[in-house]
C-alpha cells in the first residue's frame, strides 16, 4: 500500500521530465500525431538546430557555454571568498565578530527584489550592463551569507593544534592558511561550490534584467529568447530544455549526498 | 602568530562585496522609493507619494490578493504532501534513497524549464492535459488552462507545488529520521497503530521543524517570479498579477523607477517581518537554509 502510493507519486514527478528528454527525438510531425508517445526511430535533428539555432545568436550552445562560464567563474571567487573570511571569523579572535555574524544572518533574508533596480541603476552607470562581471558579482554577494555561515561553523570545529603546529614551525598566517588549513578544508568547501551551482546555474531575473545582449545570455534567459523564436515548433524546443536540465540532473546524481545534507544543515538542529 | 589585522584583510574582499553589491543597493534603493524618475529625465522629490499611490493602486490589491491566494495553496499543498512523503518514506525498509531522489529532482531543475513545459503540458490544443481529458470524453472540461483568468492562477499553483514538494520532504524526513529510536520503540510496546503513531508521535517531535519550513516555503512564495513570469507573465489581464510581477514591470517596462522602488521597499519590509517572526520561532545557531 505504502509503496503503491510513493510509485504512482514517484511516477507523476518523473513524468514530465520523462516526457520532456524522450519527446525530444521526435520530428514536429510525430509530435503533433501523438504527443504523448515516444518514437521508434529516434532522431538527433532536434539537438543539432537547438545546439546550433537557425539565428545568429539564438543558439543553446551560446548559452550554454555562457552559464558555464559565469557558473563556473563565481562559484571559483564565492569559494574563495568565503574560505577567507569563515576563517576569519571561526578561528581568530575579535571584536566585531558577534556584528558580523549578526549582518550575515540579516543579508540571508535581503530579497534580490529589493536590489535589483538600484543595481540595475549602478551598472548602467559603469556599464555593466551585458557584461559577464556584471552578473557574476551579484551571484558570489548573494551566495557569501549562506557559505559563510557554513564554512564559519566548520572552522570553528577545526583542531587547533595544526595549526599551533604550523606556527611554531615558523610559518606566516598567509602560509599557515594557502599550505595547511585550505588543503584540509578542501571538502567543505567543495560542498559549499556543489550547493551553490543549482542555484547559480538557473538563476533567472539578474539575468534577465542585468544582460540584454543575446550573445551574452544564460540559458534560463536564452531559452526564453529561443521558444519566443519558435512558438509554433516543439521538437527543438523538447531539445533546448532537455541540453539544459542534463547538466543539473547529471550534478545531482553525483553529489547527491552533499546536496541534500547542505539542504538540511541547520533545520535539523532547529 | 595571528594578529587581528590579518583577520580583517581575510575578511576584507567579503565586507567589500557585501557593502557594495547589497548594503549600498538596499540604501539606494529605500532612497530611490522617494523619487519620481524614469531613468532619464533628472529625478524629482516625491516624498511618500510613491507610497500613498502605491496604496491606491488596484493592481497592488490584485497582487497581493495572489500573493497570497499562491503562498496559502503552495505552502498547504508542499508542506502537506512533503510531510505525508517524508512519513510514508520513513517507514520504508528498502528504496528510500530512490524515491528521495526521485522526488527531488524536480527541486533542481530551473523555474524557467518547468514552466516552459509545463506551459506546453497544459497548451490548448496538443497539451498533455487536455489531450487526455479529450480521450477521456471530458471535452467540456479541457480549456486554455492558463489563457483563462479562471484557472491561470491555479495552474501556476499547481506546477510550482508539484516541482517543490520535495523540499519539506528531505528536511521533514532528515529530521524524522534523527528522532530517538527508543521512542519508537516505547511506542510499539504500547500497541499504538501507524495513524496514531504520526500523529502523536512523529509530528510533534518535528514540531519545529515543520513549522520552520512552512514559514521558509511562505517567504519564497512571496517572492514568487520565475515561474509566473515564464507562464503568463502575469495575465491573462492581470489575473496572475504578484508583487514580483508588479515591480518588474513598473521598474523595466513602464520605467517607474521611484514607483518601483517604493514595492521593493514594501517587499523588503514584508519579507523582514516573515523573517523575524521565523526567527522568533526557530533557534538558529549560526546556519540555517539558504533562502
Amino acid at each position: 500500500m505504502v509503496h503503491a502510493i510513493l510509485a504512482v507519486w514517484a511516477a507523476f514527478q518523473m513524468f514530465p521530465l520523462v516526457w520532456m528528454f524522450y519527446s525530444s527525438f521526435k520530428t514536429e510531425t510525430e509530435i503533433r500525431a501523438n504527443i504523448w508517445m515516444p518514437t521508434l526511430q529516434p532522431t538527433f535533428d532536434n539537438f543539432a538546430e537547438a545546439w546550433q539555432g537557425a539565428i545568429a545568436n539564438v543558439t543553446i550552445s551560446v548559452y550554454f557555454f555562457n552559464s558555464l562560464f559565469v557558473t563556473a567563474v563565481s562559484l571559483v571567487l564565492l569559494c574563495a571568498v568565503s574560505a577567507m573570511a569563515s576563517y576569519a571569523l571561526g578561528r581568530y579572535r575579535m571584536k566585531a565578530k558577534m556584528w558580523i555574524v549578526a549582518a550575515l544572518i540579516i543579508a540571508l533574508s535581503v530579497p534580490i527584489h529589493s536590489i535589483i533596480i538600484p543595481i540595475y541603476i549602478m551598472f548602467k552607470n559603469y556599464g555593466l550592463i551585458n557584461s559577464y562581471w556584471g552578473l557574476i558579482f551579484p551571484y558570489v554577494t548573494f551566495g557569501i551569507p549562506f557559505s559563510v555561515l557554513l564554512l564559519t561553523a566548520y572552522f570553528r570545529t577545526f583542531p587547533a593544534e595544526i595549526e599551533e603546529a604550523a606556527y611554531i614551525d615558523g610559518c606566516s598566517e598567509y602560509k599557515v592558511f594557502l599550505k595547511i588549513i585550505l588543503p584540509i578544508a578542501m571538502g567543505p568547501i567543495v560542498t559549499v561550490a556543489i550547493i551553490n551551482f543549482v542555484a547559480l546555474w538557473n538563476e533567472f531575473l539578474f539575468a534577465l534584467v542585468l544582460i540584454r545582449d543575446n550573445s551574452k545570455m544564460t540559458l534560463p534567459v536564452g531559452l526564453m529568447l529561443f521558444i519566443g523564436e519558435r512558438t509554433a515548433r516543439w521538437a527543438p524546443l523538447f531539445a533546448a530544455l532537455t541540453i539544459s536540465t542534463v547538466p543539473v540532473l547529471l550534478f545531482f546524481f553525483l553529489f547527491q549526498r552533499q546536496i541534500l545534507t547542505g539542504m538540511t544543515v541547520g533545520s535539523v538542529k532547529g | 602568530m595571528k594578529k587581528p589585522l590579518t583577520a580583517w584583510l581575510f575578511l576584507m574582499p567579503m565586507l567589500l562585496l557585501l557593502v557594495v553589491f547589497m548594503a549600498y543597493p538596499v540604501f539606494y534603493g529605500v532612497l530611490l522609493s522617494l523619487y519620481k524618475w524614469d531613468g532619464i529625465m533628472p529625478k524629482v522629490f516625491f516624498g511618500v507619494k510613491n507610497f500613498v499611490n502605491l496604496y491606491k493602486d488596484p493592481l497592488l490589491a490584485e497582487s497581493l490578493k495572489n500573493n497570497v491566494v499562491y503562498s496559502f495553496w503552495n505552502v498547504l499543498m508542499t508542506c502537506g504532501a512533503g510531510l505525508l512523503f517524508a512519513i510514508l518514506l520513513s517507514g520504508l525498509a528498502g528504496g528510500r534513497n530512490f524515491y528521495r531522489a526521485v522526488f527531488y529532482m524536480p527541486v533542481m531543475t530551473s523555474m524557467v524549464v518547468i514552466g516552459i513545459l509545463s506551459s506546453r503540458i497544459l497548451e490548448p490544443n496538443y497539451g498533455l492535459v487536455n489531450s487526455m481529458l479529450r480521450f477521456a470524453g471530458l471535452d467540456h472540461v479541457a480549456r486554455s488552462w492558463l489563457g483563462d483568468p479562471e484557472t491561470a492562477l491555479f495552474s501556476i499553483i499547481l506546477v510550482s507545488a508539484w516541482q517543490f514538494i520535495g523540499f519539506p520532504m528531505i528536511i521533514y524526513l532528515t529530521a524524522i529520521m534523527s528522532i530517538p529510536k527508543e521512542i519508537y520503540e516505547s511506542s510499539i510496546i504500547d500497541g499504538v497503530r501507524p495513524l496514531q503513531k504520526a500523529f502523536y508521535v512523529t509530528i510533534p517531535m518535528i514540531k519545529i521543524v515543520v513549522l520552520e519550513v512552512v514559514m521558509l516555503q511562505m517567504i519564497w512564495s512571496f517572492k514568487a517570479f520565475d515561474i509566473i513570469y515564464v507562464m503568463t507573465k502575469g495575465g491573462p489581464g492581470t489575473s496572475t498579477y504578484v508583487l514580483g510581477i508588479l515591480l518588474y514591470n513598473n521598474a523595466f517596462w513602464f520605467s517607474n523607477l521611484g514607483y518601483a522602488s517604493s514595492i521593493a521597499v514594501f517587499m523588503l519590509l514584508t519579507i523582514s517581518l516573515l523573517a523575524v517572526l521565523y526567527r522568533r520561532l526557530v533557534k538558529i545557531d549560526g546556519t540555517s537554509i539558504q533562502y
